[in-house]
């Protein structure tokens, strides 16, 4: 007899195979629970599925394909601006992009030396907050 | 995951610091911040369409012994993406209770995906339960695909059927590559729509409007050797009639080494 295409139980196992096991043999949530309160476990949980997912969308082709172009896209428009390794601050529901310099400074700590290849203004004025 | 250890009078301490640090505060977040922050991340992942496919999957697993971690999976393409998902603790964690987190995993989704977001839904034995089926197929619109515990009424009735010959038997054979290595593998499949013997999923389904619902099941036999051929047979039940039981069947575990 001919075997049918859809074998719709099948897939089943990627949810024992390729998630499960993956979350514990590689993300390690089994072993270590970041301590024995359950808010420090379902936090631990929420970021490692979180990450685990982000890892996947960037396994997949189109995540590949923006991870590339995106990249590219940002240093090209912020690079003069934020530098190589800008800081991203979250606080009360918001964030800002800085660059390290600019950070220091409003920490009362300027840099003595900038690494930026032109600083006018460093925070980007269309940054999202 | 590890920790960066701290170097004191020369020597590499073995004390986690950021883990323990780290650890502090997340137990200050509750958990609705932390339901939050999943609703937001898939709401993303939907929003930039990287959660293909209506094929989902649930189940559970234990995190060492007080906690159980249930989550709802997007199996449809090769990488799956976990959808929704909920730590339980205490006797809520107990094996046979995480099923009863299933509504408001599917509830989450739809709210964020679409109603029409789920349409087959597989799981394990655990969540073979009537009015759960019963849920999902005419208040939901999503299909299920369960596996059948042996010592349901309904898998005696397949079985009753297969042996009294009321139901046809179809033989397959088709090769399986375990390991880089290809092996021959025989089923005998059975199967059974119409099916009407599961109380609780038809009066669910009556509570529902529906009052002449049925079910499809079907039994995998494996007959690739004579050891594999005695044991009792897997069964899989589904809200939808599928083509034959063999286009529902599941990946059967490895034959064993001789």
């Amino acid at each position: 007899m001919a075997l049918p295409r859809g074998l719709a139980y099948r897939p089943r196992w990627h949810i024992e195979d390729d998630t499960y096991r993956e979350l514990k043999e590689g993300w390690g949530l089994e072993k270590q629970h970041w301590g024995r309160d359950l808010a420090a476990a379902i936090g631990r949980v929420t970021l490692t599925c979180l990450a685990f997912n982000t890892a996947q969308v960037y396994r997949l082709q189109a995540g590949q394909q923006l991870a590339a172009v995106a990249i590219r896209r940002l240093r090209r428009l912020r690079h003069r601006e934020l530098g190589n390794a800008p800081a991203v601050i979250y606080l009360a529901g918001c964030y800002g992009v800085f660059a390290l310099e600019e950070l220091l400074s409003l920490l009362g700590s300027p840099a003595r030396e900038s690494l930026l290849p032109a600083v006018k203004k460093t925070s980007a004025p269309d940054a999202p907050t | 995951m590890d920790g960066i250890a701290t170097l004191t009078d020369g020597k590499r301490s073995r004390c986690r610091v950021i883990l323990i640090r780290c650890a502090m505060r997340l137990s200050r977040v509750g958990e609705s911040a932390w339901l939050k922050a999943q609703q937001a991340g898939v709401q993303s992942l939907y929003q930039r369409q990287f959660v293909r496919g209506k094929v989902y999957a649930v189940d559970g697993s234990g995190l060492g012994d007080e906690l159980r971690l249930v989550a709802l999976v997007c199996v449809s393409a090769t990488r799956p993406i976990i959808v929704a998902w909920r730590v339980l603790s205490g006797a809520a964690s107990e094996k046979g209770k995480e099923a009863e987190v299933t509504h408001a995993l599917i509830e989450r989704v739809l709210e964020v995906a679409g109603p029409k977001a789920i349409s087959l839904l597989l799981a394990d034995a655990l969540y073979a339960d009537g009015p759960r089926l019963s849920w999902l197929k005419y208040r939901k619109g999503i299909e299920a695909l369960v596996r059948l515990p042996e010592d349901r009424l309904l898998y005696q009735d397949v079985q009753g059927l297969a042996e009294a010959h009321l139901i046809a038997c179809t033989h397959h054979r088709y090769v399986r590559t375990v390991q880089g290595h290809k092996h021959i593998r025989e089923v005998e499949v059975t199967a059974a729509g119409d099916l009407s013997s599961w109380d609780g999923k038809t009066l669910a389904a009556a509570s529902a409007g529906v009052p002449d619902a049925t079910l499809w099941a079907c039994l995998i036999r494996d007959v690739t050797t004579p050891e594999a051929a005695q044991e009792a047979p897997m069964a899989l039940v589904s809200t939808r009639r599928w083509q034959h039981g063999f286009a529902a069947r599941p990946r059967l575990p490895p034959p064993l080494a001789h």
